[in-house]
């Protein structure tokens, strides 16, 4: 009995996990260009959500009513996808929506968890397909330069409060209340996302000027050095941890 | 102790800018290629978030400090941030004594703490036979973007307000009475103790004055008989009133009151080291948590007590009196409570059931090695002193233990905590084969207490719901039971003699 609650303890935590699928679905939302598509994103998280809920009630012990819930939003999950697989028109377009939808659903499967020593890996393929969408639409260019740019903010979000579900999972477990360091950890990221958003917009928003791609690309990869060199600086630490007596 | 640690979590950010710069260039598409501004962003988040200190204070209450075993205990924490920078992602882990498990709530807490703020949260466990011991609370804070974690661990008591009302109890209470308190302050463990009904009975003491009334004459204040007069005897010990009412010479005598030594030895042999089933103490503990309790109240009666722990090691106390050979038992007998290897041996890691215990296997050089202890025992406790034995008779030990005490003419009296299960097959064989040492003791008239932890302990019920052995106890409970009704109804004559006098 001891073992089998310290077991399911350490779980990822609820409103981490709850922040992290809803930041995905919005993700996927912003990356579909029909209506018929955000229905389907709609009905996706509907169903997302129930399966969440699910786990809530099965550790508080209603065992059939989350048995129920798990049915029904696994059954709404999967009639969403299956009409996501059929609906749009071009295969391209069809990747990108199916790639799109089962961001949040591998999430799911990570934060469920299916199998709690493969949270990571779930967790990490859900954010990848969520990424290969939106690198198909910016390709198709079927969705407005902003609305790419909120879509990559969530999805890194989407990423983070997974991890803080996983590590508040290992600190805690789930049967203690997250909700407000989940909130205060999510004002912070949130507000990193914003401000990328508005610094690229920025500079979408300066007039076109001669410099080529190629030589925008260059000044990318020397930020991306730098900040590189500076992050690699700010690990050694975590080779060797700081000590305090 | 702590430690400071990068979660290298916003790597993944680094991949992102990678993926989206590159795809942007690759496909010629400036919208994607800004995209990664976004992810930039969040990579230089963690390099950009202070490092937050940690400043805790924490304070733990419970609702009963001495509950009885069995008993629901809310413990509440409250930590506070006492440094100058916010806390946004504390988690705490109070350090729940080993033995004790959480039955409502959870030990575990989070919260988000400017400076001067607090949190508070509560949980419920089930008390234990014995003192637990809470451990410091652990504390793991991140930084707001999750790239830094903090690992530390918080001592409980530094709250000023428990400082101060601890001053004061200090103050009006004297050194003596507060030596097993230790000094954090505020709550820092719960003591369960061991209701000890009835003292085991005494059986031999020794020819010096003490405080325990014994079966004859001599020097005391309690009425004991009175005899025919001998020339000799001090004529204020003569019965004047007797005299002018007959005429003949007789003299009163008083209870003698001897000094007992007693020692308690206490059985925590590995093999001793046996529980019901994981999670809770083992017997061991509960032996512990009964001598301690057998220690107070026999010092407190005015007697000797010795203590000797038979373990890895054998450990000895010559019996004495006083404060300060009361702090130096009860410190042994801590020591002993979870072992050598109690840290490693955590609920469900090596669950050893009472059943694992095999009696008959023992090796010849341990056996060889607990006769030497009991030898030991022997020599050291020299000059007589009841031994009271505390052991689960889960082997042998218990019994050969015994039999050599007694025929060195050392009354040996046991308490026996019972740790055996009916659960499993192998646990009621552990069971039946206990049941038939302690029989086997109070063939040989030997006091056996069969202890179920949680209970009182005494020795007189023990057997009197035993019908198939009263017999067989009756004569040393009758014995007791006899001195004390004669005690009784001595003190009530002597009293009506006293008012007669006067």
């Amino acid at each position: 009995m001891a073992t089998t609650r310290s077991q399911r303890t350490t779980r990822p935590s609820y409103a981490s996990s709850a922040i992290a699928l809803l930041a995905a679905v919005c993700a996927a939302g912003l990356t579909t260009t029909h209506p018929v598509q955000r229905t389907l994103v709609a009905i996706e998280a509907l169903g997302v959500f129930v399966v969440l809920l699910s786990a809530v009630g099965r550790q508080r012990g209603h065992r059939l009513g989350g048995l129920s819930l798990l049915l029904a939003g696994g059954g709404v999950v999967g009639l969403a996808l299956g009409l996501s697989t059929v609906f749009p028109a071009g295969l391209v377009e069809r990747g990108a929506l199916v790639s799109g939808m089962l961001g949040p659903v591998v999430l799911l499967l990570g934060l469920y968890p299916v199998r709690e020593t493969l949270t990571r890996h779930f967790t990490g393929v859900g954010i990848a397909l969520l990424v290969g969408a939106i690198v198909i639409r910016g390709w198709l260019q079927g969705i407005g330069q902003l609305q790419l740019l909120a879509a990559v903010a969530l999805t890194l979000l989407a990423w983070d409060l997974a991890e803080q579900a996983v590590t508040l999972g290992r600190d805690v477990g789930r049967g203690a209340r997250t909700v407000i360091v989940s909130l205060t950890h999510t004002a912070g990221s949130l507000l990193v996302g914003l401000f990328g958003v508005a610094v690229a917009a920025g500079i979408y928003g300066v007039p076109p000027s001669t410099l080529p791609l190629a030589a925008l690309a260059l000044l990318l990869a020397g930020t991306l050095v730098l900040g590189l060199a500076l992050y690699l600086g700010h690990l050694e630490q975590a080779q060797n941890p700081v000590e305090r007596l | 102790m702590t430690t400071i640690e990068r979660t290298q979590r916003w790597r993944t950010a680094f991949v992102f800018v990678l993926v989206t710069s590159a795809a942007g260039v690759y496909l010629e598409r400036p919208a994607l290629l800004l995209s990664s501004a976004v992810a930039l962003a969040y990579a230089a988040y963690p390099l950009v978030t202070p490092t937050p200190t940690v400043d805790l204070a924490l304070s733990r209450t419970v609702t009963e400090e001495t509950p009885a075993h069995g008993e629901s205990v809310t413990v509440t924490v409250t930590a506070t941030n006492t440094g100058t920078r916010t806390l946004p992602d504390l988690r705490l882990v109070d350090g729940v004594p080993t033995y004790l498990t959480v039955t409502d709530g959870t030990p575990r807490h989070t919260a988000a703490l400017r400076p001067g703020a607090s949190t508070t949260f509560e949980y419920a466990v089930d008390a234990k036979s014995g003192t637990h011991r809470f451990e410091p609370a652990t504390a793991v804070v991140y930084d707001v973007s999750g790239g830094t974690r903090i690992r530390t661990e918080v001592e409980a008591g530094r709250d000023p307000e428990a400082e101060m009302e601890r001053e004061r109890e200090t103050e009006t209470e004297t050194r003596g009475e507060r030596e097993t308190e230790s000094g954090t302050g505020a709550t820092d463990r719960l003591d369960c103790a061991v209701a000890v009904e009835t003292l085991p009975t005494r059986r031999q003491t020794r020819r010096q004055t003490g405080r325990t009334a014994v079966d004859a004459s001599g020097t005391g204040i309690e009425f004991y008989q009175t005899r025919a007069h001998q020339p000799g005897d001090p004529s204020n010990r003569i019965d004047w009133r007797r005299f002018a009412r007959t005429g003949e010479l007789t003299t009163v005598e008083f209870r003698a009151e001897r000094l007992r030594t007693v020692v308690l030895c206490v059985d925590a042999r590995a093999s001793a080291r046996r529980r019901k089933r994981p999670g809770e103490p083992d017997a061991v503990a509960y032996s512990i948590a009964a001598a301690t309790e057998l220690l107070r109240a026999l010092l407190v009666a005015g007697e000797r007590v010795g203590v000797a722990v038979v373990g890895d090691e054998f450990e000895w106390l010559a019996p004495d009196r006083g404060g300060h050979h009361r702090a130096e038992a009860s410190q042994l007998l801590r020591t002993h409570r979870e072992g050598s290897s109690g840290r490693e041996e955590r609920p469900g890691s090596t669950p050893k059931s009472a059943s694992q215990s095999q009696s008959q296997s023992e090796s010849g050089s341990q056996s060889e090695t607990h006769s030497e202890r009991i030898q030991q025992l022997l020599v050291r406790s020299q000059g007589a002193a009841d031994v009271l034995l505390l052991s689960p008779l889960l082997d042998d030990f218990g019994v050969t233990a015994t039999e050599r005490l007694e025929a060195h003419g050392h009354p040996v009296t046991v308490l026996s905590p019972d740790v055996t299960t009916t659960e499993t097959l192998g646990g009621e064989l552990a069971r039946v084969e206990r049941r038939n040492r302690v029989r086997s003791l109070r063939e040989r008239r030997v006091p056996v207490c069969d202890w179920t932890p949680g209970d009182p302990v005494d020795w007189q019920r023990a057997t009197k719901n035993r019908p198939g052995t009263t017999g067989q106890r009756s004569e040393v409970g009758e014995d007791l039971l006899g001195v004390a009704e004669g005690r009784q109804e001595a003190a009530e004559g002597q009293s009506s003699d006293e008012r007669g006098w006067s």
